[in-house]
């Protein structure tokens, strides 16, 4: 059953992480220099230094814009076809149904913006590659904000299982995880603080969709 | 008697709006139960809260014994659900969507019933879902509901856009289906001849409200139209036991009464008639005298034949 909905997900939502991994990876193309990718946003022939930093501030983007689409579409998407009258009606609890999209569009999304990431830094630390000395670590801030945008895809689903009778109520979930990701994200020791307080806003807002799941009209 | 479907004053508001109100309904085990109404009764919503989908403002209702607030996985199992308009995954091919509803059944799923069905209704494993017309869609939503072999199937108008020709054959897959495990079926529609074909107990809906609930030959029996001619403009009719509908019609006062009996033959009399005249109604005339309320026809067409202005309100059943 488990397996059956899992693919379901993949089949169904798996467009967003491949254009959300397509487009990371043309980033990454672009920043090692590949000479076909000049036309991508980003793209450096010659680069002198690091640019990790550079490198975090485009695949955020890209992994907001698929954080955000990946959420509505597993919910408000299917809530717009009918096709949660059937998926709901499965003999399963409403709660397992919702925790596999979850865990399914989160793994998606992890995967999908973690890759270009490791690329990026495989490329880095070898050697030879850049004038300057380079870790593994200084892509850690790039894995930091890529597990907080995490808030931001629980954001969207939630904002997709809502009721309101305007789009700006709806929506406000979404909106309001805005400012908790910001903050997070620029927690000065992340993994001594902001990974505590991303794992509570995880917890609440899953709880929050499994909520809404079990109390709103289909 | 079992029953299998039970509804204790069940109410659901959206705002202010009251879509059903206080809805008490017995459908016994075995039945084919027939929900009438037309667009807006309440009829999907009754079928969506009957499934947990929708949440009722007041009230309750048991399926198969089990409240529908807490419907167990296992009881979820035994009741197949069609919902309007038959969503289905476009991308799935029909083997697809028969593998994908095939998983949540161990050992409930009839592999061979199954194959029949799709092979009478001559659908390729390999057509995509989106493809299928409305009427495909409808037998594939069908066939996949009966694999599991449910005790009671409930059906959101599932003959709702397919034509003539399918609905008879998507109807009589049903009744075969029927007739072969004697399972307890409610479905909803607004095709009468549909209805009358397979249901043998009825409900009508009227804004919400469930007017008739009864077997089918029943209802067809006691609900009769009067018509009384008078020599010039009829009176205001003053009203009657079983009263349904009134409306002056030139100078004819037409009734639907249900029992129509010598009580309301003495209150017919009373008003002097030149004449008067008892009609049986089919299903559909007696649904629509029902269901119809104090608006006729458009004035644009109507005005030359009829006085609307003479029609009157609705009385109690």
């Amino acid at each position: 059953m488990i397996r059956a909905l899992v693919v379901k997900e993949l089949r169904e939502a798996g467009w967003v992480g491949l254009a959300a991994l397509g487009a990371g990876l043309c980033h990454v193309a672009a920043k090692t220099g590949t000479r076909f990718f000049s036309w991508f946003p980003g793209y450096e022939r010659y680069s002198t230094g690091l640019s990790f930093d550079d490198f975090a501030s485009l695949q955020t983007l890209i992994l907001v814009l698929a954080a955000i689409a990946m959420g509505l579409w597993q919910t408000a998407w299917e809530i717009q076809r009918g096709t949660f009258l059937y998926l709901l009606h499965r003999p399963l609890k409403r709660s397992t149904i919702m925790l596999v999209k979850l865990f399914t569009g989160g793994t998606m999304l992890l995967v999908a913006g973690g890759l270009p990431i490791l690329i990026y830094a495989w490329w880095a630390t070898e050697y030879g590659k850049y004038a300057a000395l380079s870790q593994w670590s200084m892509a850690l801030p790039g894995v930091e904000i890529l597990l907080t945008l995490t808030l931001v895809y629980l954001g969207a689903f939630v904002s997709g299982l809502n009721t309101g009778r305007w789009w700006g109520m709806r929506l406000l979930p979404l909106c309001a995880v805005g400012i908790p990701t910001l903050l997070i994200s620029i927690f000065h020791r992340w993994w001594l603080f902001g990974l505590p307080c991303l794992v509570l806003g995880i917890i609440w807002l899953a709880s929050d969709a499994l909520w809404q799941a079990r109390v709103r009209d289909y | 008697m079992n029953t299998a479907i039970a509804t204790h004053r069940l109410t659901k508001y959206y705002g202010r709006r009251c879509v059903v109100n206080s809805l008490s309904l017995q459908v016994p085990a075995g039945a084919v139960y027939g929900l009438l109404g037309r667009n807006g009764a309440g009829k999907s919503t009754t079928i969506r809260m009957l499934l947990g989908m929708v949440h009722p403002t007041a009230g309750s209702a048991e399926l198969l014994g089990q409240d529908v607030a807490n419907l167990s996985p296992e009881l979820r199992g035994r009741i197949a659900y069609l919902a309007e308009g038959h969503p289905l995954y476009g991308w799935m091919s029909v083997r697809d969507a028969v593998r994908f509803a095939r998983a949540f059944y161990p050992g409930r799923w009839n592999e061979q019933l199954l194959g029949q069905v799709l092979e009478h209704f001559e659908l390729s494993p390999r057509a995509r879902t989106r493809r299928l017309s409305n009427g495909q869609r409808a037998q594939l939503s069908l066939a996949l509901a009966i694999a599991p072999d449910p005790d009671l199937l409930i059906l959101d108008d599932p003959t709702l856009g397919l034509d003539t020709v399918v609905r008879r054959d998507f109807l009589e897959s049903m009744i075969q289906i029927i007739q072969r495990q004697g399972r307890t079926i409610l479905f909803s529609s607004h095709i009468l001849a549909d209805v009358e074909r397979v249901a043998d107990r009825i409900g009508i809906l009227v804004d919400g409200v469930m007017r008739v609930d009864c077997p089918t030959d029943q209802f067809k029996r006691t609900v009769r139209k009067v018509v009384v001619e008078f020599a010039s403009q009829p009176p205001a009719f003053p009203g009657c036991r079983g009263l349904v509908n009134a409306w002056a019609l030139g100078r004819q006062l037409e009734l639907v009464i249900v029992d129509f009996g010598s009580e309301q033959q003495q209150v017919i009399e009373s008003l002097k008639p030149l004449s008067w005249d008892v009609v049986e109604l089919n299903l559909e005339d007696a649904f629509v005298a029902y269901t119809r309320g104090p608006k006729r026809s458009l004035p644009l067409f109507a005005g030359a034949v009829e006085d609307d202005s003479s029609t009157r309100g609705q009385g109690a059943a």
